[in-house]
């Protein structure tokens, strides 16, 4: 079930006044899990049992950590709960690159190993639930929470359907309490998360899957197209893939919102980023910080110099890369957005820029802009091996890029796009020291306001198409 | 709560409103079948695939068969080959009180044929994959179904569409309007005799098809008088269906006298029409043939 679409068109609303007309905390708890099973089945119904089987391990595995004061007995239920977590991921989603890999790279020495790969499908969200799953655990034996005896309210904070399926990656010590208190239904919140719905939508609909029909079309062949229309497909594929994650998680942010909520915020206007590193502090938030508390800190952080810190930042961007997908392309990926953040790190910059762009004015200084658009450039260069099938592939669209100079408009030059894209990025610059974009309009007249929810409604419903899944999804 | 759902109401009925008026701007140019699935109930249909959709015009036809209004509710091979889900289509389509229609049946092998996979011997039912399978209102405008769920781009490409190749008129005949110069009718020409060879290949005669035309036939006769068309084609193609299927008009011919419907063939007139690809006539010629089957069918109710 896609937040695009007409099934959950009818799950939400039906959700959300049961939801509403539960008096009782713990009743709405057992009904928000029923329909979040319920939502999870609607992709793949044998899944549901690995979900409810990862539910169950994290919850026993937590209380063994937490009852038992010896430490090698709290090791070894970490490490089963953490084996166990990342054998299913290995399995479902890594097993076949591994065994893939391991062929090819014997191949190089004239040995063929006639290894079987697994006929299997990776079960959505996966990615995302194992690492709720893990942070849970984990905070448990560092002692940074306590124990979550009541299984409704844990199984809650694993399954809770609006990040299910592609997060935010949820932290318990933030997203348990709320499961924990009662909810109280508010106008202004219900209105605010209405605003994320709809604002979610209009990214990855009007945005995102427009881009992605050129994008498609551009990436299939780059060989036939010359730089300009190949460096017009990277950019497309930049805004497709912030519409499109970015745009999902505000429907997920607006849905908790509308079910009395809170989750922690993804996105943070990565493209008005000055460096890379601000970029990684505003882009798939949860995950970065995810990565930075159960991974780089683990590993000593910047404890120990330039040369640990260098070490820990390119071993997180590697596995980052490597989260992200069986595939060299992710690797490579998250390789060279660990080696673009090096320059930071070396020159002690990586803590600059930590508030938005032009706080305190409207323009971006003339520095500053050229700063935002060389960060865009790195990543929209990054980008290239994220979006391409292979190694080969990105290779040849770039080597295509540096070499087909013709000067001429893109043969998949838009200007609908150019149009959609421009309200984006007005849009969210207007609305960059805000929590949502929207509430910029909150204090104008009714017809303004009106005017503009009507706008992107109407775009949205115009512009929807029917192959309409959400990148992430995938991962 | 209650103010939430005030709110929520009046934006969903302004956007609503906006919606509608944007729909209704839909018209002929926009879809080829679109405007077919947004008139009322009929009481006289033209059923057929695109050649019947584009060769009978019924502005040539209703003069002569006064008081009856044709509409023709023919729609292509892949979305109105004979079948359960055409049938169920037409029936929503018939004005249910009407008793003294006119239906014009056009008949060809390729309507009466499924396409075979040579190699798992599977038997694709094309239209599953079509609109007419999906589509439960036909009668409606603006048909939101067939607009939301049907449509292959979204409504903005599809209200711009710079396609002026066809208009379908509101009397549902399907107006075709490309090159006809003489190397542009081979190229198409070309083109088709591929396909339809391609097709050939692959094709077999269905019995389930049969049995769903002749439920057609059974459902339009309680509704009025049926006539069977077979349409003319370019030469090669008159080959390729006799391939396909030797003596065909005499299979029309046999259910014709089985059913007492009156049967116009064209085949054997293939020279006296003008084609914009060999299958499907040119509007010039479309108008000719109109009127031809118009004076037939005066002729036909003439002699009851």
């Amino acid at each position: 079930m896609l937040f695009n679409s007409l099934p959950f068109l009818i799950f939400f609303p039906f959700v959300f006044f049961v939801y509403w007309a539960i008096k009782r905390r713990s009743y709405q708890n057992v009904f928000l899990i029923t329909a979040s099973y319920f939502f999870y089945a609607n992709w793949d119904w044998r899944f549901l049992f690995l979900l409810i089987f990862s539910t169950l391990l994290d919850y026993f595995s937590g209380i063994k950590i937490g009852e038992s004061e010896h430490s090698t007995t709290r090791k070894w239920w970490l490490w089963l709960s953490i084996g166990i977590n990342l054998g299913f991921l290995g399995i479902f989603k890594y097993y076949n690159f591994f065994v893939t890999s391991f062929v090819d790279l014997f191949q190089q020495f004239n040995i063929n190993l006639q290894v079987e790969t697994l006929n299997i499908i990776l079960p959505v969200g996966i990615s995302f639930y194992t690492f709720h799953g893990l942070s849970y655990v984990i905070d448990i034996y560092y002692r940074r929470i306590s124990v979550e005896r009541n299984f409704i309210d844990y199984s809650l904070f694993v399954s809770f359907f609006p990040l299910l399926v592609a997060g935010p990656i949820e932290r318990a010590h933030h997203l348990l309490p709320q499961m924990k208190n009662e909810r109280r239904f508010r106008y202004e919140q219900m209105v605010d998360g209405l605003r994320l719905i709809l604002w979610g939508l209009f990214k990855k609909v009007a945005v995102a899957d427009q881009c992605a029909y050129w994008v498609n079309d551009i990436f299939s062949n780059p060989q036939d197209q010359h730089s300009l229309t190949l460096i017009w497909g990277a950019v497309l594929f930049s805004f497709q893939i912030y519409g499109d994650f970015s745009g999902y998680s505000d429907i997920a942010l607006g849905t908790a919102r509308m079910l009395g909520f809170d989750l922690l915020r993804n996105f943070n206007f990565p493209y008005f980023s000055r460096s890379i590193a601000e970029f990684w502090r505003r882009w798939h938030i949860s995950l970065s910080t995810w990565f930075k508390d159960y991974l780089y800190i683990p590993l000593g952080g910047s404890k120990g110099g330039k040369k640990m810190q260098v070490r820990n930042t390119l071993i997180i961007f590697l596995v980052s890369g490597f989260w992200h997908g069986a595939n060299w392309t992710f690797i490579i990926w998250g390789l060279l957005n660990g080696l673009l953040i090096l320059p930071s790190i070396f020159f002690n910059t990586n803590r600059n820029n930590l508030e938005i762009v032009a706080k305190n004015s409207f323009f971006p200084s003339i520095k500053e802009g050229l700063q935002i658009l060389l960060t865009f450039s790195f990543t929209t260069i990054a980008w290239i091996f994220f979006r391409s099938e292979s190694l080969e592939k990105s290779m040849l669209y770039i080597e295509t890029m540096l070499t087909r100079f013709k000067l001429a408009i893109p043969e998949n030059y838009s200007s609908r796009i150019v149009f959609l894209i421009s309200i984006l990025l007005l849009f969210e610059w207007f609305g960059r020291k805000n929590e949502t974009v929207l509430s910029i309009f909150s204090k104008k007249p009714i017809a303004i306001r009106w005017g503009i929810y009507l706008f992107l409604s109407f775009s949205i419903v115009v512009l929807a198409t029917k192959k309409n899944s959400f990148i992430y999804f995938q991962f | 709560m209650r103010k939430l759902i005030f709110h929520f109401g009046l934006f969903s009925f302004l956007l609503a409103v906006s919606l509608y008026f944007f729909l209704l701007q839909f018209n002929g140019k926009h879809d080829d079948f679109y405007l077919r699935l947004t008139t009322p109930q009929q009481e006289s249909l033209v059923i057929g695939t695109s050649r019947a959709a584009q060769a009978i015009n019924p502005t040539y036809i209703n003069p002569l068969i006064k008081p009856h209004q044709l509409y023709n509710y023919a729609f292509s091979i892949f979305h109105s080959p004979f079948g359960e889900i055409y049938f169920n289509s037409i029936s929503k389509k018939i004005n249910k009180k009407s008793k003294n229609g006119i239906f014009i049946v056009c008949i060809d092998p390729w309507s009466l044929g499924v396409t075979q996979d040579s190699i798992h011997q599977e038997i694709t039912f094309i239209e599953k994959d079509f609109a007419l399978s999906g589509v439960h209102f036909v009668n409606q405008k603006p048909n939101f179904e067939y607009l939301f769920f049907y449509s292959t781009n979204t409504l903005l490409d599809k209200y711009l569409n710079n396609n002026k190749s066809t208009f379908l008129h509101s009397n549902g005949w399907l107006e075709v309007n490309i090159p006809m110069d003489s190397a542009s009718i081979q190229k198409r020409f070309q083109d088709r005799i591929i396909k339809y060879t391609e097709r050939k290949n692959s094709y077999i005669r269905s019995k389930e098809r049969i049995f769903w035309l002749t439920k057609t036939i059974d459902l339009l006769q309680k509704h009025g008088r049926v006539f069977f068309i077979r349409l003319p084609v370019r030469q090669q193609i008159l080959v390729l269906e006799n391939q396909v299927w030797p003596q065909f008009s005499n299979f029309v011919s046999d259910l014709s006298r089985k059913k007492q419907i009156p049967f116009l063939d064209f085949s054997e007139r293939s020279h006296h029409y003008l084609y914009t690809d060999g299958l499907h006539l040119h509007q010039s010629s479309s108008k000719i043939i109109s009127a031809e089957i118009g004076k037939w069918i005066q002729e036909q109710a003439g002699r009851n």
